[in-house]
């Protein structure tokens, strides 16, 4: 019996000592009252620990610098047809010193490096037609996720391009765009999901690039040197894929009941919100429109861990946060493994920006 | 005098054409492509503004997104 009661303690003990667990350390409440109110879906974080946005509706700053305490600290780029103006800034990446920003009306990405204190300096232009979602610097190039195809036909959903904007390398062919390996696989899901809105998500650890759809709980490792493709995923229950029929995406695009019906799909099914990785783990947060407070319906993330090899290791849903959007603009913090995550939440008087900040240990 | 002169101001006609034809060259790289997509319901107001301003809109809340299939927008 004692060592029966030995062994349960120690299996208990060893389970909790090899289990991954999330943390919220910190709130950081964005200050909505000093200024032009903040319009944006991406952050990045500095290296001093405060944040940069880029505001896509604000005319007079399009880049704004907050401190840790939700304080807005710079607001600088004007909004106009000028070389130095911008058109609507909305993704954003930041690996030191260089910033990526992706521009709407001019369909461009602009390079700034950052200086002294916290001024930036324009240092290339990359005009791309194709880029929308998402958008990652590696080295001296930037990765852009967009339906582009190559001068030999072959049609992709991932490239990059060289900061002064003449190399094009082609990355993720269009049949991995749901984790799907054939074209065949590629056109059952894409018969299922087109019509409704759909977003995908990239974080790079070394040479290797993790991608994931909004759709399907499948992540595509691609190796960016040796341009090797692995597909994994772990299945959940929580995780509901989305389904349509005909019928459904006919109501989807007619005006009379496209918005009841759009409700309707974003509580009945579950989306991939993001994607981060360090040397250790990938990390994937998916939510369900789940948490109701009052007449709102919120999504809460769920977060699945994975090794590099694929291994699933954990999934938690993280109840501590929730927001109103069905896609969580993050920031991951690779040697700390500190997660940011941006939190929307509209009242009557604008968006509320909450970054929680959560620590993998 | 007036031969060189004549000769001087042809040889720059020439070369500013040959450099102007250059310059077309690249300017089609800049030139606004029609927008091939996909017929899609957005419900979220940010990425409305988004494809707003990427010149995507189609009607009420649906944008011309995505891989090409069944929308197109002309410049």
């Amino acid at each position: 019996m004692k060592k029966i009661f030995i062994l349960i303690i120690l299996f208990n003990f060893l389970k909790s000592a090899f289990t991954w667990e999330i943390r919220l350390t910190e709130r950081i409440i964005i200050n909505q009252k000093d200024y032009p109110p903040l319009f944006s879906s991406f952050f990045a974080l500095l290296e001093d620990g405060n944040f940069i946005f880029t505001d896509i509706k604000d005319r007079e700053a399009q880049l704004k610098i907050y401190d840790q305490e939700g304080k807005l600290i710079k607001g600088w780029g004007k909004m106009g047809p000028g070389p130095d103006e911008f058109g609507g800034l909305f993704l954003i990446d930041y690996q030191s010193p260089y910033l990526a920003v992706l521009d709407a009306q001019k369909h461009s990405v602009y390079i700034l490096e950052k200086l002294e204190g916290y001024n930036f300096k324009k240092i290339g232009q990359i005009l791309c037609w194709e880029a929308n979602n998402p958008l990652k610097i590696y080295k001296n190039y930037v990765i852009m996720g967009g339906y582009i195809v190559s001068k030999k036909g072959e049609k992709y959903i991932l490239f990059m391009r060289d900061f002064k904007g003449q190399k094009t390398i082609y990355l993720l062919p269009l049949d991995y765009q749901y984790g799907t390996k054939s074209t065949k696989d590629y056109k059952e899901v894409q018969e299922r999901v087109s019509g409704f809105s759909q977003m995908a998500f990239i974080d790079i650890y070394e040479d290797t690039l993790f991608y994931i759809s909004d759709v399907r709980l499948k992540v595509v490792k691609f190796n960016l040197k040796t341009k090797t493709i692995e597909v994994f995923g772990h299945e959940s229950k929580n995780f509901r894929n989305l389904e349509m029929n005909k019928r459904t995406k006919d109501d989807l695009l007619n005006p009379q009941l496209s918005r009841q019906v759009a409700e309707e799909l974003l509580t009945k099914f579950s989306f991939v919100a993001g994607i981060f990785a360090d040397k250790d783990i990938l990390g994937v947060l998916f939510v369900n429109r789940e948490k109701r407070i009052d007449n709102q319906i919120y999504f809460v993330p769920y977060v699945q861990l994975y090794d590099h090899e694929g291994n699933f290791l954990f999934e938690r849903k993280i109840d501590d946060f929730y927001s109103e959007e069905n896609y969580i603009p993050l920031f991951y913090q690779k040697k700390e493994k500190n997660l940011y995550l941006l939190s929307m939440v509209s009242d009557k008087y604008g968006i509320n920006y909450i970054i929680c900040k959560y620590a993998l240990q | 005098m007036k031969k060189i002169i004549v000769t001087c101001f042809l040889l720059i006609l020439i070369f500013t054409g040959i450099a102007m034809s250059i310059a077309n060259l690249r300017q089609n790289a800049y030139a606004m492509a029609a927008i091939w997509g996909t017929a899609t319901v957005e419900t979220s107001l940010f990425w409305q503004l988004v494809y707003y301003l990427q010149g995507r809109w189609l009607y009420d809340n649906v944008y011309c997104i995505g891989n090409p299939s069944d929308c197109v927008i002309e410049p």
